[in-house]
């Protein structure tokens, strides 16, 4: 495991270890069977430009659940996910460079210590296509 | 199974309790979604695991997209929100309650709210998500 960062190491304005993924079309399916979301628009091709989209694009959700795993991958077993609010900018497809972000924002101590982060997933094509920020509780 | 749904349907319902729905959280459950996403954490791993926070996101929203799926349009994913407030492990049992909370209309887009809560077995609120669905309509 990479080292845990601390509440007292962490600075505003700083970044955390990004994440990049490369999600294929086999992943879109096991994300599908995973999490139960069987619209057509991420597997048929043929569904999705009928639909009046490019073609079949990466499920919302996966791209924010690479996010939380960036947040875990962070934290560690010191850190909680408190709340995240993300916002679907742009489409993203399957074969593309997903790079997730993360800038710290704010630092809390009032009932626990949470630290605020600026969030978003940035393709290849330098589209953010998903931004929001994260509330992360931190134990020490 | 898919039940037919219609916008007017859905508006009918806005403010209104609309689906109940019950979750075992099990360890197969866990490992699929972990795999599906790639995430080799160690907290998601091993005998009695905790569920990663994402997998909060689409239980009961699977049932939602899978209704709204019965309609001609499009159906995308506008913006997510998630509050979590208990952690939940293998083994707890979710039951999920979800409501339309408003429809806002303008053609051919139509934006749907929608607030799904969780509570496990014990009664205790462990997470509250947010979501935005768009239905895309031809112009």
């Amino acid at each position: 495991m990479k080292s845990q960062p601390s509440f007292e190491n962490v600075e505003v304005g700083a970044g955390i270890p990004g994440l990049v993924k490369k999600p294929t079309t086999q992943q879109l399916v096991m994300w599908a069977g995973a999490s139960g979301d069987y619209n057509p628009i991420h597997y048929d091709k043929d569904f999705a430009l009928n639909r009046g989209l490019p073609g079949v694009v990466v499920h919302g959700q996966l791209s924010t659940a690479f996010l939380c795993q960036m947040f875990s991958d962070w934290y560690g077993k010191r850190g909680n996910l408190k709340k995240l609010n993300v916002s679907y900018k742009g489409l993203n497809f399957p074969g593309d460079t997903l790079t997730c972000h993360g800038v710290v924002k704010d630092k809390s101590q009032a009932a626990e210590n949470l630290i605020t982060l600026d969030v978003w997933v940035e393709n290849q094509r330098g589209e953010k296509t998903l931004v929001g920020t994260a509330i992360i509780s931190f134990q020490g | 199974m898919n039940q037919q749904l219609t916008i007017e349907d859905l508006k009918k319902q806005v403010g209104q309790p609309w689906l109940t729905l019950t979750y075992p959280i099990e360890h197969g459950m866990v490992q699929r979604f972990v795999e599906a996403v790639g995430d080799e954490n160690p907290r998601w791993r091993g005998k009695k695991p905790e569920a990663p926070p994402a997998l909060l996101l689409t239980i009961g929203f699977e049932r939602v997209i899978s209704m709204l799926l019965n309609l001609p349009e499009a159906v995308l994913h506008g913006s997510t929100e998630l509050e979590c407030f208990e952690a939940v492990k293998v083994g707890d049992v979710i039951t999920v309650s979800a409501r339309v909370t408003s429809i806002r209309e303008r053609l051919p887009m139509t934006f749907i709210n929608l607030e799904i809560e969780q509570h496990n077995q014990k009664g205790v609120l462990v997470a509250r998500c947010k979501q935005l669905a768009i239905l895309r309509g031809k112009a």
